[in-house]
C-alpha cells in the first residue's frame, strides 16, 4: 500500500481498522499525521451534522415555497405544529390540548380553502385507520389528512357546514371527561368526549360551533376492525 | 432482540419510537435536503409510510436504521416526482444560516456551512456514514453504486472539509464508478 492508496482510505473510513494499513501507517509519519488530522475532522463533522433543533422552533417556518406543492406545505406546517406544541405538552396545562389543535391548524391554512369534496377512497382509508367512519354527505368534507398530532397520526378533516368550514379532528388518544369550549387565537372551537377518544370540531372567527360539533359528532361511528 | 409487540400495545410502543427518532430523521433529511421545510416534509411523509409498514420492523434495535432508509428513499422519490429543480447553494447557506448556528462556535459554523456546499454526490453518502451509521456497502446499495465508488466520494467529501482547517486536500485520483 502506497501513501496515496492509505490516505484515500483514511478520507473514505478514518476509525477503519485495517491491517494492511496499520503496517504502512507504522512507517510512515505524514499518514499518521494524515490520520490524525481525518479523525478530528470527522469528530468534529459528526459535531456539525447534530444541528441543534431547538433552534428552529424559535424561527419562523418559511411558508413561501413555489417549488412545492400545497400538499408539502400543509404537511411541513403539520410537523412544525408538533414540533412547536411539544413544550406544552411536556408541562399539560389543562388547555393544551386546546392550544396545541390551534397550533396546528395555524399551520394548515390551506386547509380551509379547499372547496372540491375529497376522494372517497382516501376518505375512508384515513378515517378505516382510526377504526371510524363518518355518515356525513360526501361533498360537505372537504380536505382529509392523516396528520402527526401530540405523537399520534390522526384524521383531520374540514367540513363545510352552515356556519362555513370546520376542522374536525377524531383524537382517538386523547381524552375529555366533558364538554370543553375554548376560544384562542381568533379560533372557536369545542372538545367533546367521543366513545373512543375526543373528538375536536374548530371553526375560525366567532363561530357557533357547538350545533354542527354535535351534528358532526353524532355522524362518526366506530368501524369493526 | 427486541421485537415489536401486536396489537394496540405494539402501536404505542412504535408511536413512542417515531417520537423518539424523529429529531435524528430531521436533521438527516436535513442535509440531505438543504431545506428545513422539505427536510420536514420529507419526515413527515416517511413517518406516514413507516407507520403504514410498522409490522415488517420486527427488531427495535434496528429502527433508527429502518426509519433513516425510508427517510433518504422518501427525499430520492421527492426530487423523481417533482422534478424539483437544482438548490442554489449560496442561497441554501444564506436561507438556513440561522438553523446552522449554535452559540458562539463559528468554527463549527463554517463547517457546516461548507458541508451544505458540498455536491450531492459527495454530500449524501459523508451524511449516511456520519449521522446515519450507514456502512460503506450500505451505502452503495441505497445510492446504486460500487463500493469502491462509495468510498471514493467520502474521501473526496472530507478532503474538501479540510481547508477549513487550513489542509491542503491531496490529490483526489480518477473517478470511480
Amino acid at each position: 500500500m502506497n501513501c496515496s492508496e492509505a490516505q484515500r482510505l483514511i478520507g473514505a473510513e478514518p476509525e477503519r481498522a485495517d491491517a494492511v494499513l496499520e503496517t504502512h501507517l507504522s512507517g510512515c509519519e505524514d499518514c499518521r499525521r494524515f490520520r490524525s488530522e481525518m479523525q478530528a475532522l470527522n469528530t468534529d463533522i459528526h459535531r456539525a451534522l447534530n444541528l441543534p433543533l431547538a433552534a428552529w422552533r424559535q424561527q419562523t417556518p418559511p411558508m413561501q415555497r413555489s417549488r412545492v406543492a400545497p400538499r408539502w406545505a400543509m404537511a411541513a406546517g403539520v410537523l412544525l405544529a408538533f414540533v412547536s406544541g411539544l413544550v406544552f405538552w411536556a408541562v399539560q396545562p389543562k388547555d393544551a390540548l386546546a392550544t396545541d389543535l390551534v397550533t396546528h391548524m395555524t399551520h394548515e391554512p390551506q386547509s380551509w380553502q379547499d372547496t372540491t369534496p375529497v376522494d372517497r377512497a382516501a376518505l375512508v382509508d384515513i378515517l378505516s385507520a382510526a377504526g371510524v367512519r363518518i355518515d356525513l354527505p360526501e361533498n360537505e368534507i372537504t380536505y382529509v389528512r392523516h396528520c402527526w398530532f401530540r405523537g399520534h397520526f390522526v384524521p383531520h378533516l374540514v367540513v363545510r357546514t352552515s356556519q362555513g368550514p370546520l376542522t374536525v379532528m377524531i383524537l382517538e388518544h386523547e381524552s375529555v371527561a366533558s364538554t370543553q369550549r375554548f376560544s384562542k387565537d381568533g379560533y372557536t372551537g369545542v372538545l367533546l368526549p367521543a366513545e373512543n377518544g375526543a373528538i375536536a370540531v374548530v371553526g375560525l372567527g366567532p363561530a357557533i360551533v357547538d350545533e354542527p360539533a354535535r351534528r358532526i359528532v353524532r355522524a362518526i361511528h366506530p368501524r369493526v376492525r | 432482540m427486541i421485537e415489536s409487540r401486536p396489537g394496540k400495545a405494539g402501536q404505542e410502543t412504535f408511536s413512542r419510537l417515531l417520537q423518539a427518532l424523529r429529531p435524528d430523521l430531521v436533521r438527516f433529511a436535513f442535509w440531505l435536503a438543504r431545506d428545513r421545510s422539505i427536510a420536514e416534509d420529507v419526515v413527515l411523509e416517511a413517518m406516514l409510510r413507516a407507520w403504514r409498514a410498522r409490522t415488517e420492523l420486527k427488531d427495535l434495535t434496528v429502527a433508527r436504521h429502518w426509519l433513516l432508509t425510508i427517510v433518504r428513499r422518501e427525499h430520492a422519490r421527492l426530487y423523481e416526482r417533482k422534478r424539483l429543480p437544482t438548490v442554489d447553494v449560496e442561497e441554501a447557506v444564506a436561507r438556513e444560516d440561522l438553523a446552522l448556528a449554535d452559540s458562539q462556535d463559528s468554527e463549527l459554523l463554517d463547517l457546516r456551512r461548507a458541508i451544505l456546499k458540498l455536491p450531492d454526490e459527495y454530500r449524501e453518502p459523508l451524511v449516511m456514514q456520519v449521522l446515519g451509521g450507514f456502512s460503506a456497502a450500505e451505502i452503495a446499495r441505497e445510492m446504486n453504486l460500487s463500493t469502491a465508488a462509495v468510498l471514493t466520494r467520502l474521501f473526496r467529501a472530507r478532503n474538501r472539509l479540510r481547508e477549513i482547517y487550513g489542509q491542503v486536500p491531496v490529490d483526489e485520483g480518477e473517478d470511480v464508478i
